[in-house]
């Protein structure tokens, strides 16, 4: 026997798995820390680096949009701001529109106001009744229907489409069929006519502080409207 | 002349020890030096993402507090917004409405006075308008189709006029009449 079998066997109290016989063996020993190195550096890159990166561009993003925002939203306290200085304005404004366009459909108000245009004229009022609503425009605007019947002479006919047309809370026609009938006993021409009324509102507006305020009072359209609701009567 | 003969004294087996060698070395300053670099990068690029993190929370922060400053003016938001809706809505309203006694008062100026409208059938948006009446003349009839027309009259409204049906009324002694009245585009409209 031989020294370095009499060595196997000094060693051979404690007997070696074949992953530790693999770990120990000199190539392993050689090459393994460098490839592991290299293993551990390209997992980093794949499963650190890239998913950082690509987290990092999204920060920048949501970064550069946060800026956006609060440029925006501080517009918005500032135009805020500037209106609260002018709330008496507003107020004033807001109430007259309304009377236009009212902000719920006020439907008692209404027929309300269309007997009292009819009675104005004259017109006696034989049918009156709330048809339904429907939405007009992605829900900013809603429209009350009405059914309306009436007996009158023709010129007071004419006087009420008029009064319509001016009336302080904005009324318009549908569709109007009239006929003439002569009363037998009296002689008596008169006027039945049959028209379906459209009223409008703008239900009150859902509030968001991304969405910016493109309003301003002194905008053409809306001082030319100011205008044009002077001209409007109340009933 | 005797030839000079490089004579290599270093075995081979320790030439190709050596060059393994300095292959080994190489290799292990490589995937050292690798695993040195994407460290780098990585933790470089993390704290990076931290401190972006770090600047957007800030940020949001801001932006709440500019968020919560606009709540405080929510109620004259809400009338602004208001204004504006109400204000656009009359716009387009007014634009799209039609003034149907427009078509009463076109009518009227061109009925002769022996003519009878007995009745007027309007549609919105329809520029077709229909107009029935009775008369005890056809030079009437005739008369009030061509005052329908007339620029002076009903021609400031109306473009074209069918007289689409006539029925004599023996008993009454009367034609009635059906007229089919073309408006002008947008004619009801002001």
């Amino acid at each position: 026997m031989d020294a370095a079998t009499s060595l196997q066997k000094q060693d051979s109290g404690r007997t070696r798995t074949p992953f530790a016989s693999f770990l120990a063996s000199s190539e392993v020993r050689t090459w393994g820390p460098p490839i592991v190195l290299f293993v551990i550096g390209i997992l980093l890159i794949v499963f650190g680096t890239i998913p950082s990166w690509g987290k990092v561009q999204d920060l920048q993003s949501d970064i550069v949009a946060e800026q956006d925002r609060i440029v925006a939203l501080k517009e918005k306290s500032r135009q805020l701001l500037d209106f609260s200085d002018q709330s008496v304005e507003i107020d004033k404004q807001f109430t007259v529109f309304d009377q236009a366009i009212s902000s719920e459909s006020q439907v008692p108000e209404l027929l309300t106001q269309v007997q009292k245009i009819s009675a104005a004229c004259g017109v006696k009022v034989t049918t009156l009744q709330f048809g339904g609503e429907k939405e007009k425009t992605s829900g900013k605007l809603q429209e009350v229907r009405l059914q309306y019947a009436s007996e009158s002479s023709f010129s007071r006919l004419t006087c009420f489409l008029s009064a319509i047309e001016k009336a302080s809370r904005l009324i318009e026609m549908e569709s109007l069929r009239y006929s003439l009938s002569v009363n037998e006993d009296t002689g008596a021409q008169i006027i039945t006519a049959q028209s379906t009324l459209l009223s409008y509102y703008t239900p009150t507006p859902q509030l968001s502080p991304d969405n910016p305020l493109t309003f301003s009072l002194s905008d053409e359209r809306f001082l030319k409207n100011i205008e044009l609701l002077k001209e409007f009567k109340v009933y | 002349m005797i030839e000079r003969k490089e004579i290599e004294l270093i075995p081979k087996e320790i030439e190709a020890a050596k060059s393994k060698d300095t292959l080994v070395r190489r290799v292990r300053l490589f995937g050292f030096l690798f695993f040195i670099v994407s460290l780098l990068i990585f933790g470089g690029i993390f704290a990076f993402r931290l401190s972006l993190a770090t600047k957007l929370s800030g940020l949001e922060e801001d932006s709440a507090q500019e968020v919560a400053g606009i709540a405080q003016f929510a109620e004259i938001e809400a009338k602004v917004l208001g204004l504006e809706n109400k204000s656009s809505a009359l716009t387009k309203i007014l634009a799209q409405r039609d003034y149907f006694s427009v078509v009463l008062a076109a009518v009227e100026t061109s009925r002769p006075a022996n003519l009878k409208v007995t009745g007027v059938t309007i549609q919105k948006d329809n520029v077709l308008i229909t107009i029935n009446g009775e008369t005890a003349s056809y030079v009437t009839l005739a008369s009030f189709l061509q005052n329908l027309v007339d620029d002076g009259k009903g021609g400031k409204l109306f473009t074209n006029v069918i007289l689409s049906s006539v029925n004599q009324n023996n008993a009454k002694g009367t034609a009635e009449f059906v007229i089919e009245a073309t408006t002008k585009k947008d004619g009801l409209k002001r």
